[in-house]
């Protein structure tokens, strides 16, 4: 077989189509599973992202309005400054992402700058978010909670401990391994003489 | 974009275009099961992707590049998609399939299978009558990358078909 006779018997599908859509069930699945998921990431992060500022500011005016605890300005601090990072993030990548090409390789690209974003977070996150928290708990555990059972202070440490190992662990086995996984498809992409 | 627009955008797409998407779900999933899977996974991301569409391409060249990047994620995903086969039994079923069998076009697919992902997306392309600047400007790559991987594609699908093992 020639070609052209390849192209014949590929345009006979016209004709007799393999499959018929449902339409109903379709539209069932879309209503389903409807919004994309980097959608919700984004309307999760606002929402984090105004969660923390929020919560900064009633942290923050409670012992502006009642004259004590004025430790809590600290938290205030914290949260706000993780809520403003996360701003940061949130319009640095926006901005990114109007760059790629509108193509499969722009695709690639940005689906790996998304992953990059991922693992830059997760890899910022045990300094920026859970440091601070530990510090804070270390100066504030003694001060303004010693009536607080003793137990609790190793099992709020243990908490960041293992929550930072987590983030480790999903690092190693998932985010990276994608990563590579997308730059391998991306090279099969871009070189002409890349074998199978 | 109102929904009740982006449906009626989607619905009219799906009426004059399914045919491109049943050729990428053929060429990338290849039993009933998985040629489901992957076809819910085309249609939203086609659904997704309506309110992006701004014309500036033709709307073939549009859903081919949605249907080829969602082919390329589920095939990377497939092991995952083969434990939880499931967790689509439960799930509406959008894909019909018809009686309409020839078996020199499952050979021909057959060959696309032994393809790598890149490779099946040009052949789909090519075999729609695609120009070289449109599967470029698709896939982001040079004319000139994509003319040696088709002469390449061709070749073997050629010497494929007139090999005695193969000849239908």
């Amino acid at each position: 077989m020639n070609f052209d006779e390849i192209k014949i018997l590929w345009d006979s599908q016209k004709e007799e189509p393999m499959y018929a859509i449902d339409k109903e069930g379709m539209h069932q699945s879309i209503r389903t599973e409807g919004k994309s998921i980097q959608h919700i990431l984004n309307i999760f992060e606002i929402m984090s992202m105004l969660i923390l500022f929020v919560l900064g500011i009633v942290i923050g005016l409670e012992p502006v309005l009642e004259g004590h605890d004025s430790h809590q300005f600290i938290d205030a601090a914290i949260y706000i400054s993780i809520g403003t990072f996360l701003g940061l993030e949130l319009r640095r990548r926006k901005k990114q992402e109007k760059t790629f090409s509108q193509s499969i390789l722009g695709d690639l690209d940005r689906a790996v700058f998304h992953l990059d974003v991922q693992i830059r977070r997760y890899a910022l996150f045990p300094w920026v978010v859970m440091g601070p928290m530990m510090i804070l708990m270390l100066i504030k555990l003694p001060m303004y909670y010693d009536s607080k059972p003793l137990w609790l202070w190793p099992m709020c440490f243990l908490s960041i401990v293992v929550s930072v190992v987590a983030l480790k662990h999903e690092l190693k086995t998932s985010l990276l391994p994608k990563r590579e996984s997308l730059l391998k498809l991306r090279d099969k992409l871009d070189q002409p003489h890349m074998e199978n | 974009m109102t929904e009740a627009k982006q449906l009626q955008i989607f619905d009219d797409w799906m009426e004059r275009h399914q045919g491109l998407l049943f050729k990428v779900v053929r060429a990338y999933a290849f039993n009933p099961h998985d040629q489901e899977d992957l076809f819910q996974e085309i249609i939203h991301q086609v659904w997704n992707s309506v309110p992006r569409f701004e014309g500036r391409s033709a709307e073939t060249t549009w859903l081919y590049r949605v249907a080829i990047y969602s082919a390329f994620g589920w095939t990377r995903k497939e092991i995952k998609h083969r434990q939880n086969k499931e967790s689509l039994q439960s799930r509406s079923q959008a894909l019909v399939s018809t009686n309409h069998h020839n078996p020199r076009l499952d050979w021909l697919y057959e060959q696309i299978a032994q393809l790598d992902e890149v490779d099946r997306s040009l052949t789909l392309m090519m075999l729609d009558g695609f120009s070289y600047r449109e599967m470029s400007d698709i896939l982001g790559i040079t004319e000139s990358n994509v003319g040696v991987k088709l002469n390449r594609i061709k070749k073997h699908l050629t010497k494929q078909s007139n090999d005695p093992h193969h000849e239908l």
